[in-house]
């Protein structure tokens, strides 16, 4: 019995952010650029010391999409590295400088076919910065599942976040025509947006009258809420984030993505906002752009639930991270024992009990058969996120489906 | 700045285990102003006395077993402000000390502090020092004689409660509304039932007790009071008396509420407080003592685990409970 | 030969107090709840080691050769046989105890933990490790009863014996307690989660990872 009161509601700060308008920061110093998927030194096109021009492609993984350089500059050094939000990934260092550009990429046709539309996101790398993954293998899935819908997703489920909706805002248009690219990539479905209030909704209808707008409410995960009711009113729905569709309105024109717009908020932030920074930009010059105070002892890349956090303030961004939050004071997570409170079975939007989960993976022995509906599992970690405990119950969840898928319990 | 390497989720905790313990301390103290109106400083000053033995016990045993102070949240001062609830302003202030004492060192401490308890530490301090010394926890001050005096042994003016009365077979002098408002000889925090009511109320709301035991154990309660009176009156009075006399609200808000001894699932919750309920009917009928509450808590304890094994199986072959 | 001595040892530690029943178990808690002093609990731990000893050894030689459905019947048997010789022996040890004990002595024939240890160990096992096994879990059984007997008859009367006359120490606070059959079950609950924790160290140690369940 799921009923529509589970989930978490979340609080509301992205106001202050979106009250000016998106900064484009110019990108200058080094750059940390990653290249996601090129494990084989073939797939890696730069060698240490070449000369990059704007635009340039650095490499052709074949399970991924490429990275382009976001500036003219040189390339100092490629080494394997573990980044913020990627994970361990092979960069290149480049330092900025000249004005050099490289050639445009092919440009679409003016009636493009659905193979046309998945090469060209293909080409330009770009990523979809809602699930992370390239943007042409979400429309190569959304294809085969025959998605009838696809939603340009302004739905953060993150309380400092606001970079979707800030690109949505900006330009409408740019974010519509990508959206009827991505319907054609896969095979004619409908348009329309997501955002979480109806004042959103409300301003959307006013910039886009005849934009299909869906509003996704405030409880985490809204997302998957939302998918939810639409699958149960027969629409089978897709979610890509606006940035991706800007930069698919762009790769039409043969432009390559090698920015993102990076929400940079939190009460350690005096004026927060949403920034358009280079792909590899270092949290630093993100941070010192909107005025961080000194006494931050917390600062995380991605949205809360899942993001990671920095130790290193020099540590670079990729384009697609979403969000940059300081805090002044890191909340300290102690553990203690279960007090069956029950928040966090009330909360799974699964229907799944993670004090169950966490009370049998504590014996010895494992009966997994009592371990129920753990494949269902979204990671969603909203059940971490309300245990008085401090228990990390998400980690437990995810163990026990490792368990029961391994088939490792005779 | 120096930067921390914290795991994700980074969101604000909204209920702590220590905001829930504060919850519970602030409805226990709201139960605590109406004895102190009847009969003094000397309220307070027991449950000083039961919270300074419950907290000393509990460091202690964290500083020697576990090389840390205490168990690392207030709990403890709730256990000892609940044993102090549950007996007589008049008792000396030992009795209290030494109930929350063995709450704490024998009902919670070994078993693992916190979350981990099978029993009810303030019930299990309770029972024991009803065991020991029965006269002195069931010897009730007339709240009619003013206010006691603040000295280790007072000699009060006693009264029987009305449970006694209920207990031997008569009825008692009182009339039944006149039992919510608490001015009767009987335990320092159980007779006020609205107060009673109003705590709660509270800690429903902020969701530190689940109705589902309270709801169903004051339903077994009242239908047994119903079907078997103690007393020849028509039923709805015996319920009337049955409900609100002896420590029964106080038992079914604080002691079957509490999430961490009562069962997990919401079947299991509630068949527990079926089985509390008619257990507590059991012993006031057949028992010896005039107050059975907690024993009956404790045995319901017992079977929490029992009945949360039985519907997780009943789920894992199935069947839809909720 | 050596390990056979360790085995042995590691047998009888069990017994004693690793995995004593009467702790880990629950067995034999009827000679707990009854013994409130020494004067009762010495002739009863006497009386349970030589008759499980006794039976033990017969069981030991016959056992096995016993079919599955008839050997908790002569279990019962022999363990009524052997109480006779070691009731005589306590009862001249300590001269009158048992016929105070009254129905709690006879009814030790079916003492749980004897008849537990007599039908799943003395007959599958060799001479020597059932002489272990007997020795360890009586003699584990008698300490117990004896130290939980000896606190409540100093409680309840001020001397372990259980003699009256003497003034009992916290009479004020702990009233008519101590003589009843409960604070017998809390001194060995105590006990009891003492030996969880030394286990838990223990397996620490071995490195094996233990977690102890209720």
């Amino acid at each position: 019995m799921i009923t529509s009161l589970r989930g978490y509601r979340t609080e509301d700060r992205r106001a202050l952010s979106l009250r000016e308008p998106i900064l484009t920061l110019p990108a200058s110093g080094t750059l940390v650029v990653p290249l996601p998927g090129a494990e084989e030194g073939t797939a890696r096109l730069v060698r240490p010391g070449d000369k990059l021009a704007a635009g340039q492609r650095l490499s052709l993984p074949r399970r991924s999409a490429p990275a382009h350089a976001p500036a003219a500059g040189v390339a100092e050094e490629i080494e394997f590295r573990e980044m913020a939000v990627c994970g361990p990934v092979w960069t290149v260092r480049l330092r900025t400088g000249g004005e050099r550009r490289a050639s445009p990429l092919r440009p679409l046709p003016d009636r493009p076919e659905d193979e046309d539309v998945l090469r060209a996101a293909a080409d330009a790398g770009i990523f979809d910065e809602m699930t992370g993954r390239p943007l042409f293998q979400e429309l190569y899935r959304l294809r085969r599942l025959g998605a009838g819908l696809l939603l340009a997703c302004a739905v953060e489920d993150d309380p400092w976040c606001s970079s979707a909706c800030a690109v949505l805002r900006e330009d409408p248009e740019k974010v519509e025509r990508g959206l009827r690219l991505a319907a054609v990539a896969c095979g004619g479905a409908q348009i329309g947006a997501a955002v979480s209030t109806r004042r959103e909704e409300a301003a959307l209808r006013r910039a886009r009258p005849g934009l299909r707008v869906e509003v996704a409410g405030r409880r985490y995960p809204a997302r998957a809420f939302l998918l939810r009711r639409l699958r149960a009113a027969g629409v089978s729905a897709g979610l890509i984030g606006p940035q991706a569709l800007c930069a698919l309105a762009d790769a039409a024109d043969g432009l390559p993505q090698t920015s993102g717009v990076i929400t940079v908020s939190g009460d350690g932030v005096k004026a927060p906002r949403n920034v358009r920074a280079a792909n590899g930009t270092p949290a630093r010059a993100l941070l010192e752009a909107c005025g961080v105070s000194e006494d931050v002892s917390l600062v995380y890349a991605g949205p809360a639930w899942r993001g990671s956090a920095l130790t290193d303030p020099d540590a670079p961004l990729p384009l697609h991270a979403r969000c940059l939050t300081a805090m002044l004071h890191a909340e300290r997570r102690r553990q203690s024992a279960c007090i069956g409170c029950g928040r966090c079975g009330r909360v799974c939007p699964q229907g799944i009990l993670p004090w169950q989960i966490h009370e049998s993976l504590r014996g010895e022995k494992v009966e997994p058969y009592l371990l129920l509906n753990v494949q269902s599992c979204i990671g969603c970690a909203a059940c971490t996120a309300v245990c008085p405990s401090g228990l990390p119950l998400s980690a437990e969840v995810s163990r026990a489906a490792a368990i029961r898928k391994s088939g490792d319990f005779l | 700045m120096t930067l921390r390497n914290l795991p994700a989720p980074f969101l604000r905790r909204e209920r702590t285990v220590s905001t829930m313990m504060a919850d519970a301390l602030f409805a226990l103290a709201l139960l605590l102003i109406l004895p102190t109106v009847q009969y003094g400083p000397r309220a307070l000053l027991q449950s000083l006395a039961a919270m300074a033995a419950c907290a000393v016990c509990d460091i202690l045993y964290g500083l020697v077993f576990r090389h840390a102070f205490g168990s690392g949240d207030p709990s403890a001062l709730v256990t000892g402000l609940t044993v102090s609830l549950l007996l007589p302003v008049n008792t000396p202030y030992w009795l209290g000390a030494l109930a929350g004492a063995f709450a704490i060192l024998i009902a919670k401490a070994p078993f693992g502090s916190t979350g981990r308890n099978l029993f009810n530490p303030a019930a299990a301090g309770v029972a024991f020092v009803t065991v020991c010394r029965p006269d002195l926890v069931f010897t009730y001050a007339d709240p009619a004689a003013g206010w006691l005096p603040l000295s280790g042994d007072c000699a009060a003016v006693t009264a029987a409660s009305p449970g006694a009365s209920l207990h031997a077979g008569l009825k008692p002098s009182i009339l039944p509304l006149d039992l919510l408002w608490g001015m009767y000889p009987g335990p320092m925090g159980c007779t006020a039932a609205l107060v009673l009511g109003a705590a709660a109320l509270f800690l429903l709301a902020r969701r530190c007790i689940r109705p589902e035991s309270i709801a169903c154990f004051l339903l077994t309660a009242a239908l047994a009071a119903a079907l078997f009176p103690r007393i020849a009156c028509p039923a709805l009075t015996s319920v009337k008396y049955e409900l609100l006399t002896g420590s029964l609200l106080f038992c079914a808000v604080f002691l079957l509420g509490d999430p961490v001894t009562s069962p997990r699932t919401t079947v299991g919750r509630c068949l527990f407080g079926v089985l509390a309920g008619g257990l507590l009917m059991a012993m006031r009928h057949t028992g010896s003592f005039e107050q059975a509450a907690c024993f009956a808590v404790l045995i319901a304890d017992a079977f929490a685990p029992v009945l949360d094994h039985a519907a997780i199986r009943l789920r894992a072959k199935g069947v839809r409970l909720p | 030969m050596k390990e056979t001595a360790r085995e042995l040892r590691a047998v009888f530690g069990n017994g004693f107090l690793f995995y004593n029943p009467v702790l880990t178990a629950a067995l034999s808690l009827y000679p707990a709840a009854v013994c409130a002093s020494l004067s009762q609990a010495l002739p009863v731990s006497l009386l349970l080691l030589v008759q499980s000893l006794l039976a033990g050894l017969v069981l030991w030689a016959v056992g096995s050769r016993l079919p599955d459905w008839l050997r908790p019947g002569v279990v019962f048997a022999v363990s009524a046989v052997c109480w006779i010789p070691a009731a005589l022996l306590a009862e001249r040890a300590w001269p009158g105890s048992l016929s105070l004990l009254g129905a709690a002595a006879s009814l030790q024939i079916a003492n749980s933990m004897v008849l537990s240890r007599l039908n799943e160990y003395a007959p599958t096992h060799i001479l020597p490790a059932v002489a272990a096994d007997v020795l360890g879990c009586t003699l584990g059984t008698g300490v117990l009863l004896s130290l939980q007997a000896a606190l409540r008859g100093w409680l309840a009367s001020g001397s372990v014996w259980g003699e009256t006359g003497a003034q009992a120490p916290f009479a004020g606070a702990l009233g008519s307690a101590p003589a009843k059959p409960f604070f017998g079950f809390l001194v060995l609950g105590v006990l009891a989660a003492a030996v969880q924790a030394l286990n838990a160290r223990r397996a620490r140690r071995v490195g094996k990872r233990r977690v102890s369940r209720l």
